[in-house]
């Protein structure tokens, strides 16, 4: 016979779609509150002038931008490790670019606005992409609340049963830990 | 001749599972013994017919028999026999096929077991198994069968069909396409099978929680009948993973062992359910709770199997698009849906049977520790599940793609991890049952004190970022507490039952094989740890072009470009082959040959590092790219990797574990029978009834 406590808990699927509900609503509204699409933007024309000489700019200065950056053809590969050809090319487009001056943020934004978002190594935390940064965090909070919950309850059922039980409660002085211990490791191995 | 018959055989074994299927869910839903054991056999009779279909494949393999299709795709002449016969798992018609072999294998094995305790549970394990075995077989028959074989038309086209088609003749291509060069490595021929057989494996503990929830025996009996196979599961999913890290390090040419893809991550997914799962079972074992979380996470794990194999083999990572035009697609998207929906269901109709009978007392008790890393795991899988699923979501609504890399997974694993091995320590030393905080922090001394020493030793090593500090602390943590939990228990029965040091020890372990075979691959996850740590957190690495007799320094090792050649293969490569002496600390240790192997067929090219190897670092240089007509002047990235030796060691140790754990019991008295046998004779029996 289930517990007056016990009958009024909320059932467990009243909290997963609750946490499904809350999802499909921010899903919504991001894709409402999308700003712009990256086909609306322009690429900024800017003449390269380079202001350092171009073997100035190591393989290493350039690697610290292509690792931030997808190969624009392949699939999931770093620009920087990326052995194609035209991946080649564009890190040489990356080392005119800083020795133009740019910095590592305007390069991939350049990069971003001529291929695409995809080719960023994670979104940019907007519109939309705001998801991909949103949905974690609140999974992993509906997930502690409902252990918090569930805990609650089990603590609850646990406290019934002994307080129904007439077993002494363990004492915590450490002679009785350990005649515990060796109790239950007894237990245990036989 | 020989095509066709494979393709018979498969067809046979696919009407079979249909048949055992059907047979079990009419034998089971009538209670009819006769049908039961009938799709019993009919589940056995698979196995042999796809280990013959198996076969022949792997024999059109081996000999060159191109006019098949699929071993024209991935295979060719020139290739050794080795990965020949490998390149089975190669494509997707013939991996399909080898999963398909490996589950029938599994289901075999399981249709051999004793049934005489567990009669009820057989026709429904048998139906869960063949159905997923028939929903595999289909594709292997319908959607991509590995035995077709090409034609002449009348037309003057040459297409690829299983049967002749009216006026066509019989086409025999010279050779074949060969194998994506990518895969022409050990690390690869061994790669897929383990991950196959873990996944397949992982199918055999659904089949028993689904056969529990329907016979409503749901209490811990199908968990202690599906240990073994979880514990296979989850190693062979392990070493998968580490053999494709290893792969990737060795072949792939960027300096590192995971690299977030999507691929990996639908591999990972599974074996954290899974490891979820192993850990949770037991707190039902021991506390009759977490029913429903158990079913929830074994459900959450075969999903994600198939997820996983949907992922790879439908195309839907490269575009949604292509997704939709492949052909095993939307199947695979269907059944997934058709299984979590038939699975929930059944859950939903048996909750009420799934109530807990017992509690947890305290926060700080092992089950509540045990339910803490449960959270963690899952925790995980939410982290990646949405990394490989958000750019899907991005597609379908925007139209654009957006890639989701290593920064979005480091940011949430690399804290999460942390307290991964902060409970991992805690739930060691932890008892169950009711336990205050403080009991809890007595026991924590020793083990703190032993990670203050890792954390001490770190920074005399120079290991001195704050989150690797953190990081060896916590790995020092649970290592005291491992070894302290083990010396406490051994040292009490030495105490109590007078017994030497080591007898005590032996008996720890072979009477609670489960538990300290678990503490022995806790470990291989430390050392584990070890190397992640060193590679996360200290990886140097630069670039430059040398001309010969240059020289380039990374840390305190120097590389010295002595010379490259470049040369033919016999199997269609070229490759440029660099030398370079390899000095530290001013002594020259070793010579390396990094080269780039550039498959003229295929015009694809493939960097294999040099690697000077210590178990304090790998030093690792890759051939970038070189001058081709002086050949004076090649472009070298030199990776410095500390501590990541100790990574590649885990596995090995995590196979000593599982085999600890896993190994069969002895069959013992019943308790009540040696405890008679203990009492002295002057105690008075216990009462009847």
């Amino acid at each position: 016979m289930k517990t007056p406590t016990r009958a009024t808990r909320p059932h467990p699927w009243f909290w997963l779609s609750g946490l499904g509900l809350l999802m499909g609503t921010l899903l919504v509204l991001s894709t409402l509150a999308w700003p712009q699409t990256r086909a609306d933007a322009q690429p900024v024309q800017i003449t390269l002038t380079t202001i350092v000489p171009i073997e100035s700019i190591t393989d290493d200065q350039v690697n610290e931008v292509a690792k931030e950056l997808f190969c624009p053809v392949c699939e999931n590969i770093p620009l920087d490790t990326c052995a194609t050809q035209a991946c080649e090319q564009w890190r040489e487009e990356i080392r005119v670019m800083l020795a133009a001056g740019w910095t590592k943020e305007q390069i991939k934004e350049d990069f971003a606005l001529r291929f695409g978002d995809r080719v960023l190594n994670e979104p940019p935390p907007r519109g939309l992409h705001l998801l991909a940064y949103v949905v974690p965090p609140l999974a992993l909070a509906v997930g502690i609340y409902i252990m918090f919950r569930s805990f609650r309850s089990w603590q609850s059922a646990e406290a019934e049963e002994a307080a129904s039980s007439v077993a002494p409660e363990v004492a915590e002085r450490a002679d009785d830990v350990d005649d515990e211990y060796l109790r239950r490791l007894d237990e245990e191995l036989d | 001749m020989l095509a066709l018959m494979g393709y018979a055989l498969t067809l046979v074994a696919f009407v079979l599972s249909l048949y055992a299927t059907g047979a079990a869910l009419w034998g089971g839903w009538k209670r009819n013994a006769a049908f039961e054991w009938s799709a019993r056999n009919a589940m056995l009779a698979i196995f042999p017919l796809l280990t013959a279909a198996n076969l022949i494949l792997m024999y059109l393999l081996a000999y060159n028999h191109f006019e098949v299709e699929y071993v024209h795709s991935v295979s060719e002449m020139e290739m050794p026999l080795y990965l020949r016969v490998t390149a089975l798992w190669g494509g997707q018609a013939g991996s399909l096929l080898f999963w398909s072999w490996l589950m029938a294998a599994f289901a075999f094995a399981v249709g051999l077991r004793d049934w005489h305790r567990d009669r009820e549970f057989l026709p429904w394990v048998v139906f869960f198994t063949s159905l997923t075995l028939a929903f595999f077989l289909f594709l292997n028959t319908v959607l991509e069968p590995p035995f077709r074989r090409f034609w002449l038309l009348p037309s003057g086209k040459i297409e690829a069909y299983l049967f002749p088609p009216a006026g066509a003749k019989a086409f025999y291509p010279r050779n074949g396409s060969g194998l994506n060069p990518l895969l022409r490595h050990p690390g690869m021929v061994a790669h897929p099978p383990f991950l196959y057989l873990g996944f397949v494996s992982f199918v055999i503990p659904y089949a028993f929680a689904m056969a529990a929830l329907v016979t409503r025996r749901v209490d811990a009996r199908w968990i202690r009948l599906t240990r073994p196979w979880t514990l296979v599961a989850w190693l062979f999913l392990f070493l998968g993973l580490i053999l494709g890290s290893r792969w990737a390090y060795d072949v792939l040419g960027w300096g590192g062992y995971w690299g977030w893809d999507p691929v990996e991550i639908s591999a990972f997914m599974p074996w954290l359910t899974g490891t979820a799962f192993l850990h949770s079972v037991i707190v039902q074992e021991q506390r009759g709770i977490l029913k429903r979380w158990n079913i929830v996470l074994i459900i959450l794990t075969y999903a994600l199997v198939l997820f996983g194999t949907f992922l790879t083999r439908s195309g839907v990572l490269s575009s949604v698009h292509s997704f939709a035009q492949s052909a095993i697609g939307p199947a695979f998207f269907i059944f997934i849906g058709a299984m979590t929906v038939l699975s929930v269901e059944l859950l939903r109709r048996r909750w009420d049977d799934l109530e807990g009978k017992g509690g947890i007392p305290s926060f700080f008790s092992r089950e509540a520790l045990f339910l803490y890393t449960n959270y963690i795991f899952i925790s995980m899988t939410v982290v990646n599940f949405w990394g490989v699923v958000y750019p899907l979501v991005s597609e379908l609504v925007t139209g654009e793609k957006a890639s989701v890399g290593p920064p979005y997974y480091e940011r949430a694993m690399g804290p999460l991890s942390a307290v991964m091995l902060l409970l991992m320590g805690l739930a060691t030393l932890a008892p169950w049952g009711r336990v205050h905080w403080r009991r809890l922090a007595r026991l924590m001394v020793i083990p703190s004190l032993v990670g203050l020493a890792a954390a001490g030793w770190a920074w005399w090593a120079h290991y001195r970022a704050p989150g690797a500090l953190l990081g060896f602390f916590l790995l020092g943590f649970v290592a005291g507490a491992i070894f302290y939990d083990i010396f406490r228990g051994a040292w009490a029965r030495h105490r109590v039952h007078k017994e030497p040091l080591w007898r005590s020890l032996w008996r720890l372990f072979t009477r609670n094989r489960r538990r300290y075979g678990g503490y022995v691959v806790h470990l291989s996850i430390i050392v584990m740890g070890v190397g992640i740590i060193g590679i996360e957190f200290f990886q140097a690495e630069t670039q430059r072009t040398l001309a010969q007799g240059e020289s380039l320094t990374l840390r305190e090792y120097t590389i010295v470009y002595d010379g490259l050649a470049i040369f033919n293969t016999h199997d269609g490569r070229q490759v440029a082959r660099a030398e370079v002496s390899v000095y530290k600390d001013g002594q020259k240790v070793a010579v390396l040959h990094p080269r780039q192997d550039y498959y003229i067929k295929d015009q694809q090219p493939m960097t294999i590092p040099g690697v000077y190897s210590t178990w304090g670092e790998e030093f690792y240089v890759l051939l970038v790219s070189w001058k081709p007509i002086t050949v004076e002047g090649a472009t070298f990235k030199v990776y410095h990797n500390p501590l990541v030796k100790w990574l590649w060691a885990s596995p090995w140790i995590a196979i000593l574990g599982i085999l600890i754990a896993a190994w069969p019991e002895r069959r013992r008295k019943p308790a009540t029978a040696r405890a008679r046998a203990r009492r002295p004779a002057s105690a008075p029996a216990p009462a009847a009834g």
